[in-house]
């Protein structure tokens, strides 16, 4: 069987899909949206997080990495990343830390890759208690960078009769789309035009949105997440509209800007452009709510 | 207001409800030191009446306390035991008194019984409550019908004292009348009757053959004495009474002795019968009189009441109350009331015992026509059950009327009092299925459930049985399972507690020997705990597992940091240290433990049937064995063995850190060898702190890795799985071993060979006497069942821990009875229900339980959905018992604010408490206000919502 990269697993989410779901983040996005809120999913050099106000400064990273990327001085643990080779050494030898939780100590990755079937283990159990609820929503990252994999996964999951959600940006080629499509119950598509984002991406969004509208437009619900200075505008509202109508999709769901993220750059050693930026207020994210109701669409503000 | 708002803020199904609950809960923040009774107010019924016997005169005083409770004088004319109070439509006052604060009650024991208590533990406050009543037969035929089997029963038995009186004055004669052996000789030479054959026909019993010394009340050899007797004295009263004349002494006439021990003994059953019966009478008797004197209070009422809807409901009450509990009932309303009458007077009278199953046992007076009104009639049942309540905890120390004796079990158990202050052991359970098997969901299942999801009360304890069908079922069970979801969720408070009768029922009948049809038909009492419904006498014993796994690691003694202790305190067998033995593998120290587990069990098991006759002395029970199954028929007291099954859990605490711990050391020392065991059991003892630097950073780092890196229960681990499935089992074997031992020395006649073996072991385990089968009867045993949890005392059982793989320091509380340690739950709730599907929880009748906490935030709108799936998921996963509370941290957090203002006796803190007194959680044992809880357990309480699920 196939190997699965995932970073995060959600356990109990009332916002992603139909009821009650499992969430399985997946590793791996192509885009570079500016407010991504899970920068781990990104594939990039150094994927060590380091969480300063978890460190006590014993310096056995120090002492253990093979490739020096710790230091200590002055009572300042320091990271020379250009050295990491992701081997998880220090991880494991952290007092703090837990190899398999990124985010419980000091040091973590966020990222395992796991077999197929060994996943379904671990998230059988609760996939059981919600079956009847819910079911799995698999988001990233984008999952469509692992489809060969991620359709192993859902297809256990149709065999055992759980419903399924894929989360995507729609961004990359449809063979991506048709590997799932067999196996998906309903598609969370992220639609968020903004003036810096690439033409081919959003060529492929459309061509991927016809394909999937042709095949169930009930299928599809768009998601926008509401990002000032980004998405939230009149341009962005009306090319949305203009998609759907033309797709006969009847069904989006606005997400107002999650602020929270801003630490995740910070313990990975990357800028984050959106500091400072603050969420829409209720009042602004009915207002948009509106824009889409008007048009005819049924608009749900997720928080 | 508009009926939509209305319904919104009101508590209850109607604003009565509404009114009697704020008015309840309006005097339970009050003091109510001054409404305990005091010695004064009642007579000495042990110094006044020396010569009854303990029963008669623990009769006497349930008569007397309730007489207490209705005359008007005492509490300066203010008695708040009898009173009617507004709007209420179901009377009479149970008085103060939980498993906490004790009881107030009337001495009943003479001065030597008093004395010589000193030894046993245990006092007239001892009553262990514990037991469950099936009032199906009290509403059938009214306590009337049950005095009238009595007064039978007595007849019966005077008749049989007079042959037996009869029987020992021939023998009288015989001994002392030369004229009368003469006269037999004679008799007897012509064939003819002396005159005792009608005696001993009278005297017989059916079935004495099987029925053991203590209870029947006839010997056959009795007819072939008599008959020897009067041969011999037909062959030789000629020598007889020369020898008689001649000497003018006592001749030893052959047979005389021996049936005269025989008549003694015989005639000291009777006795004993006519003491039961006559108990029971003058129990019922006080019952119906106290009734009664309420229909005096409410026509006495009525006449002064100027609204007529009052005063109609108030001739109501009056006219319900002269009918029962004397007489059979015939509607929803005098069912209720008969109900209550009895449950106050056991309440009242220190038997804490629980409902039943009150869907079973009201549905036959249900009226559809009528359910509004029985809805109110139900939530006015509800308030009459839980109006003992006090909210202030700042008063529990000057209402504490706990003595040595008022403690769980023969050997004392320390008790978490003040978190135990409002608790009263009474349960309430529904559903399930019939003795039939049949789905016994019915109107008052759903009345029931609606009536705790609309008042929030936290008291009694509701539980709902489930089995297959339910989850299978059409229409009607789906619409059981919604009810129970939505009462789950609206109410918050763990209501219903769920019974998986898929593996309950098995437990009992397969694993235990009980009857398939009492299996069906269990209910759930005190704590959690699963017995019989109205046929059996329960008692248990606990343990502490973590305590048999430090003295495995530590050669039978505690990891004691106490200097004075040397290795520490010795509680078991000295077996090899495997910090000392290197060639002791983890497999060595599993069997090392087993040994620790086995005497903890052994211990229980033996004391099981050793203290089992200690409470006919001192604790007897007329009033509840007038209906518990067996003693009526039996003629024979709770006490004396007369319920039909006798129930003893050993329920061994701390078994998830047991496991951790276990699991821990198995990875870090014994696979990995990473850590000296030595080290470990340093770190424990010194709760991971040193003031050495080395040492420190040694116990620094076994901490992380045994805290942090070691599987734990509750994640459907595989590793941690494999251990708890050898430690479940393993403890389950010793049950039944310890249960075989206890049986081989107390419970059957030994074999002539094994004879003098079996003496000296009952010696050894301070019985005397002869083999409990012998004594009373072959159907005696007493059904061991296994159980595992804490109930309200994983403080006070940590208390005696060092520190653990899933503990910080020596003294922290374990985990809470069957769930995972709060804070080691790394997945979700479907990780921690599947934990329980290779346990073989179907071997543990005497339940074990899983307390889940979830946070009210992630339960979102979705809540019922949700609470439902985790139902049915714990069902399918075979897990044994269930509560699910929810919580809000914030809130929680908040209200303890609240509260340690309030201890510190800030008065504006006390009102504002106010506002969250419905805030209830679950307290391991029961439900409890968080405002009562005692300052630990409130804070722990906040922790322990499942950790962030989203």
């Amino acid at each position: 069987m196939k190997k699965l990269k995932y970073f995060d697993i959600s356990w109990f989410s009332s916002v992603d899909g139909p009821g009650t779901r499992v969430v399985l983040y997946l590793s791996g996005c192509h885009l570079r949206c500016p407010w991504c809120h899970s920068p781990h999913s990104w594939e990039i050099s150094s994927p060590l997080f380091f969480f300063e106000s978890c460190c006590h400064k014993c310096g056995i990273c120090v002492d253990t990495c093979p490739n020096h990327v710790h230091s200590i001085l002055n009572g300042t643990h320091l990271l020379d990343r250009s050295n990491c080779i992701k081997c998880g050494i220090c991880i494991e030898n952290c007092p703090s830390s837990d190899i398999n939780k990124w985010n419980s100590g000091a040091l973590g990755f966020a990222g395992k890759t796991t077999e197929v079937s060994e996943l379904y283990q671990l998230l059988k159990p609760q996939l059981e208690l919600l079956k009847e609820i819910g079911g799995l929503t698999v988001s990233g990252g984008d999952p469509l960078l692992q489809s060969e994999a991620l359709s192993e996964l859902l297809e256990i999951c149709v065999k055992e009769g759980i419903h399924t959600t894929v989360e995507t940006s729609a961004t990359l080629g449809k063979t991506h789309i048709q590997d799932l499509l067999p196996f998906v119950d309903n598609w969370l598509i992220g639609m968020r035009p903004y003036k810096a984002d690439k033409s081919e991406d959003r060529k492929q969004l459309l061509e991927n949105i016809d394909y999937l509208a042709n095949h169930n437009p009930k299928s599809i619900t768009i998601r926008t997440p509401i990002i000032p200075g980004y998405t939230d505008t009149q341009s962005t509202y009306d090319t949305i509209i203009e998609t759907m109508q033309n797709n006969n999709l009847d069904s989006i769901e606005i997400l107002p800007y999650n602020p929270y993220s801003e630490n995740y750059y910070k313990a990975m050693g990357l800028n984050f452009s959106l500091t400072g930026t603050q969420p829409p207020d209720n009042e602004k994210m009915e207002q948009i709510r509106s824009v889409f109701t008007s048009a005819g669409i049924n608009a749900k503000i997720v928080n | 207001m508009n009926d939509l708002t209305m319904e919104k803020t009101i508590i209850g199904s109607t604003l009565r409800i509404d009114s009697l609950i704020k008015a309840m809960e309006k005097r339970a923040w009050a003091d109510r030191s001054s409404e305990w009774f005091t010695k004064d107010m009642f007579n000495k019924i042990g110094d006044e009446n020396p010569d009854k016997t303990v029963i008669v005169r623990r009769a006497l005083a349930i008569d007397e306390i309730l007489k207490a409770m209705t005359n008007k004088e005492l509490f300066n004319g203010q008695n708040p035991h009898y009173q009617i109070r507004d709007g209420e439509l179901i009377v009479g006052v149970i008085t103060l008194g939980s498993l906490g604060l004790g009881k107030a009650f009337p001495d009943y024991l003479t001065k030597s019984e008093t004395d010589v208590a000193a030894i046993s533990t245990k006092s007239e406050m001892g009553l262990f409550g514990h037991n469950s009543v099936n009032y199906d037969v009290m509403l059938a035929r009214g306590l009337n019908g049950i005095i009238e089997d009595c007064e039978k029963e007595l007849s019966d038995i005077e008749n049989k004292i007079n042959h037996y009186d009869n029987l020992f004055k021939h023998c009288d004669k015989i001994e002392k009348s030369n004229v009368f052996i003469e006269e037999i000789s004679d008799l007897k030479s012509n064939g003819k009757d002396t005159g005792i054959a009608e005696s001993l026909k009278e005297v017989y019993e059916e079935n004495h053959e099987n029925k053991g010394n203590r209870t029947t009340a006839y010997d056959p050899d009795l007819v072939d004495l008599f008959e020897g007797l009067e041969h011999h004295i037909q062959n030789n009263f000629k020598t007889i009474t020369d020898k008689r004349q001649k000497n003018q002494e006592q001749v030893n006439i052959p047979y005389l002795k021996q049936i005269n021990e025989i008549l003694t003994s015989k005639r000291n059953i009777l006795h004993n019968r006519r003491e039961f019966y006559n108990s029971v009478k003058i129990s019922c008797q006080a019952v119906i009189e106290y009734a009664g004197r309420f229909a005096e209070l409410a026509e006495e009422m009525m006449w002064n009441e100027t609204d007529p809807v009052r005063k109609d409901e108030l001739k109501e009450i009056s006219r319900i109350c002269r009918k029962v509990p004397a007489q059979p009932a015939h509607t929803f309303h005098e069912a209720l009331q008969s109900v209550y009458f009895f449950h106050l007077a056991l309440h009242s009278s220190m038997n804490q015992l629980s409902l039943g199953r009150l869907d079973q046992t009201l549905q036959p007076f249900y009226r559809e026509e009528e359910h509004e009104k029985q809805q109110e009639l139900f939530e006015c049942f509800l308030i009459k059950c839980a109006e003992r309540l006090i909210l202030d905890s700042t008063t529990f120390v000057k209402q504490d009327h706990l003595d040595y004796g008022s403690n769980l079990l023969t050997i004392p158990v320390a008790l978490d009092q003040w978190a135990e202050s409002n608790e009263f052991l009474q349960n309430i359970i529904i559903g399930g299925q019939t003795r039939e098997g049949k789905n016994a969901v019915n109107d008052c299942t759903f009345l029931i459930l609606k009536a705790f999801q609309k008042t929030k009360l936290y008291t009694p304890t509701l539980n709902a049985r489930i089995f297959n069908e339910h989850l299978e079922g059409g229409e009607e069970s789906e619409k059981y399972l919604n009810a129970i979801s939505e009462c789950l969720f609206e109410a918050k408070n763990g209501m219903p507690v769920i019974g998986n009768d898929e593996v309950l029922i098995p437990a009992m009948h397969k694993n235990s020997g009980i009857p398939l049809e009492e299996a069906r038909d269990y209910v759930i009492d005190g704590c959690w705990e699963p017995l019989l419904n109205g046929s059996s006498d329960w008692t248990f014993r606990m343990f502490n597992m973590l305590t048999a796994l430090e003295c495995a690691l530590n050669g039978g003694a505690t990891l004691s940091s106490n200097p004075i202790l040397l290795r520490g305190q010795k509680l078991s067998y000295e077996t090899p240290q495997p910090a000392v033995d290197k060639n002791i593998g983890f497999e060595g120290l599993q069997e090392i433990l087993r040994r620790h587990i086995k005497f903890f069990t052994d211990n229980a098991a033996l004391s099981i049937y050793m203290l089992y006759l200690i409470d006919q002395a001192i604790n007897p029970n007329p009033l509840y064995s007038a209906l518990l199954k067996g003693c009526m028929e039996n003629g024979r007291d709770k006490t004396w063995g007369g319920a039909k099954y006798k129930l003893a859990g050993i329920i061994p605490a701390a078994l998830p850190d047991t496991v951790n711990t276990l699991a821990a050391i198995k990875k870090w020392v014994y696979d990995k060898k990473e850590f000296e065991l030595t080290d470990v059991l340093d770190a424990f003892r010194y709760s991971y702190k040193s003031e050495n630097k080395a040492q420190q950073e040694i116990f620094s780092k076994i901490k992380n890795r045994f805290q942090l890196d070691s599987p734990k229960f509750g994640n459907n681990d595989k590793a941690l799985e494999e251990i708890m499935q050898w430690t479940v089992n393993t403890f389950y074997e010793c049950v039944k071993e310890s249960q075989a031992l206890a049986e081989e020395v107390f419970l059957y006649p030994p074999k002539k060979e094994d004879e003098e073996r079996i003496v000296s072991l009952r010696a050894l385990a301070g019985y005397a006497g002869k083999s409990l089968k012998e004594e009373f009867g072959n159907d005696f045993i007493i059904n061991i069942t296994a159980g595992m949890g804490t109930f309200e005392l994983f403080d006070i059982f940590g208390g005696g821990n060092a520190a653990s793989a899933d503990r910080d320091n020596a003294g922290d509380p374990i985990a809470r009875n069957f769930a995972p340690m709060v804070g080691t739950t790394n997945y979700s709730i479907g990780h921690l229900l599947s934990s329980f599907k290779n346990l073989g929880l179907e071997r543990f009748a005497g339940g074990a339980i899983t307390d889940l906490c979830l946070e009210e935030y992630d339960l979102g709108k979705n809540g019922p959905t949700i609470i439902k799936s985790v139902i049915r998921n714990f069902i399918h996963n075979n897990g044994n018992m269930l509560t699910i509370t929810i919580a809000d941290k914030k809130q929680l957090s908040l209200i303890y604010d609240l509260c340690e203002k309030n201890r510190g006796g800030n008065e504006q803190a006390k009102k504002e408490l106010k506002q969250y007194e419905h805030i209830n959680v679950r307290v391991g044992g029961f439900q409890m206000p968080f405002v009562t809880l005692p300052p630990r357990m409130q804070q722990s309480y906040i922790e322990r919502p499942m950790p962030p699920l989203n």
